[in-house]
């Protein structure tokens, strides 16, 4: 219940209109599902991903192009 | 196969070009099989017959003046409703971009029509590219060739129904999530999905610009691969394309390769006629090929939630302004997946970015230093019914749509390519795909694997259950 107030404030202040229904239902399943897969995340433990950037994916897929 | 109707593009092109049948024969034999399929089919979002005509005309004259053609000269082609050309519509398959007429050509397209290639219409699609299944709010779904009760697969939905239909001997779809494969899987076509920078994506509708890739649905991998051929490569237009080698001619020599089979997840629980579809697909493979052994691959532990993540989050960036003020003119299901976005913080967005590199090193470094192409099947299970997926009727909807992407969104999200082709009929006649996976930049690899297995495994036609 406090998650969909959370999420109807959301879109209350970034749409600046009122969330439908099935809006909500998928935002609160959306971040029930992440907050349990992605915030978890084993390969981030330990501060793993401190100092990796998302512009080292683009790097990797650059290096593969001179191989 | 006819005249009119050739086996294969580099056959149609010969015909032209040899003068046994004319362009404006061939397109308007296209466009007759465009609206007698219609119907059965709705692959269409518009044919554009007179426009196509002219074009036809065109390359015929062009050929008689002795003008230099391309290698798809005044071949008939149809493409997904998402590639920009001025002064036609690109709607996208939605009511939102129904009317819009573009201003300049995409990229693609500019080089299908420097090549020589005639449009013969919009080709239906899942709205803006979003829905593993192809339902359309607005257009209605495009009907499976082999089955008009199985979904086609989405997005490109109507790319699979035309090729898979016989319509058109190919068509450009777009992959983010599955797009290219799942069509190619339902519909029992050969589908590429590029290296993530391989293909521009100017002039191209965004859905997820971190993955989204443009690429050919074909009858037969030679002809997709040809498709590919013309449209990869570096362009000014679009800064992310990366200039790389261009993709290089297949090979019929895999004495060399080392393919390795993907276990875990994408081999618990398969559907019986998918297992043996492997299978057949592994026993013919291994005296072609150097070794097959099980693959390495990294921990793939919530990858279809990363990759949604990714994809969602660009999505909603895309259409946060419609979302804002014009959320009722998106279908139901489309404006429930927009929505969370909005559920995504900023920190989960980068995190799944992050990971990605993390989860593409440990590919690159582990997977691929022991084997050169994977195989995996497209999809758990044979091509579902429409109705299990149909929305606010289906209890298993959800789990349905969840699962027919579980196979082909950890390569999406890795940015690496992927052929897709049948490998196997099932009893009932349906279509049981095989993707073939590589490493970045090395669509020849995959494309050559993926074409000595066709050549290997003779598949009877797949013709119209409903027919029967």
């Amino acid at each position: 219940m406090e998650i969909e107030k959370v999420m109807a404030a959301l879109a209350e202040s970034y749409w600046g209109r009122h969330a439908s229904e099935p809006e909500l239902l998928a935002m609160t399943g959306e971040l029930r599902r992440d907050s349990a897969s992605i915030a978890p995340s084993a390969l981030g433990r330990g501060g793993a991903l401190f100092t990796v950037e998302p512009a080292h994916y683009d790097a990797l897929m650059q290096a593969e192009a001179k191989r | 196969m006819s005249l009119d109707n050739p086996a294969s593009l580099s056959d149609a092109a010969n015909a032209i070009r040899r003068g046994d049948i004319s362009s404006v024969e061939m397109t308007k034999a296209a466009l007759a099989r465009a609206k007698a399929s219609q119907e059965r089919l709705n692959a269409f979002i518009e044919i554009e017959e007179r426009p196509a005509l002219e074009a036809a005309e065109a390359a015929d004259k062009a050929l008689a003046d002795g003008r230099e053609t391309g290698s798809l000269h005044g071949v008939p082609l149809a493409h997904k409703d998402m590639y920009d050309r001025r002064g036609f519509i690109t709607g996208c398959g939605s009511k939102i971009r129904a009317g819009y007429v573009a201003s300049d050509t995409s990229t693609v397209m500019a080089r299908l029509q420097a090549a020589g290639a005639i449009t013969i219409g919009r080709l239906n699609m899942s709205e803006f590219a979003m829905g593993p299944t192809g339902h359309n709010f607005h257009h209605g779904r495009a009907l499976n060739p082999i089955d008009p009760a199985l979904v086609t697969g989405g997005s490109s939905s109507g790319s699979g129904a035309a090729v898979g239909g016989g319509v058109v001997m190919a068509a450009l779809g777009s992959d983010t999530g599955g797009s290219i494969r799942l069509p190619a899987a339902c519909c029992g076509v050969v589908g590429i999905k590029p290296t993530q920078g391989r293909v521009s994506r100017h002039g191209v509708m965004p859905l997820s610009f971190s993955q989204d890739c443009v690429g050919p649905v074909a009858r037969r991998v030679a002809d997709a691969y040809l498709l590919l051929q013309q449209i990869a490569g570096a362009d000014g237009l679009d800064p992310t394309c990366v200039s790389v080698i261009p993709p290089q001619g297949l090979t019929s020599d895999l004495s060399a390769i080392r393919v390795g089979i993907a276990g875990g997840v994408f081999a618990d629980g398969l559907d019986g006629d998918v297992a043996k579809g492997m299978e057949l697909a592994i026993e013919t493979l291994s005296p072609l090929v150097g070794t097959v052994t099980s693959a390495t691959l990294p921990d793939l532990t919530a990858i279809a939630e990363l990759a949604n993540v990714v994809a969602m989050a660009e999505a909603g960036a895309a259409h946060f302004d419609w979302l804002r003020e014009r959320p009722e003119d998106y279908g139901p299901q489309i404006r429930m997946r927009l929505s969370q976005s909005l559920a995504m913080p900023a920190p989960i967005y980068l995190r799944a970015l992050q990971i990605r590199a993390v989860m593409l090193k440990a590919c690159l470094d582990t997977t691929f230093a022991q084997a050169d192409v994977l195989i995996a099947p497209a999809m758990p299970f044979l091509p579902p019914l429409s109705a299990d997926v149909d929305i606010g009727t289906s209890p298993r909807m959800n789990a349905v749509i969840s699962a027919m992407t579980s196979f082909t969104r950890p390569f999406s999200y890795l940015g690496l390519p992927v052929v897709t082709l049948p490998v196997a009929q099932s009893q009932g006649g349906l279509p049981v795909a095989l993707q073939i996976i590589a490493r970045p930049w090395r669509e020849d690899l995959a494309a050559s694997v993926a074409q000595s297995l066709e050549r290997a495994i003779t598949l009877p036609a797949f013709v119209d259950r409903s027919a029967a």
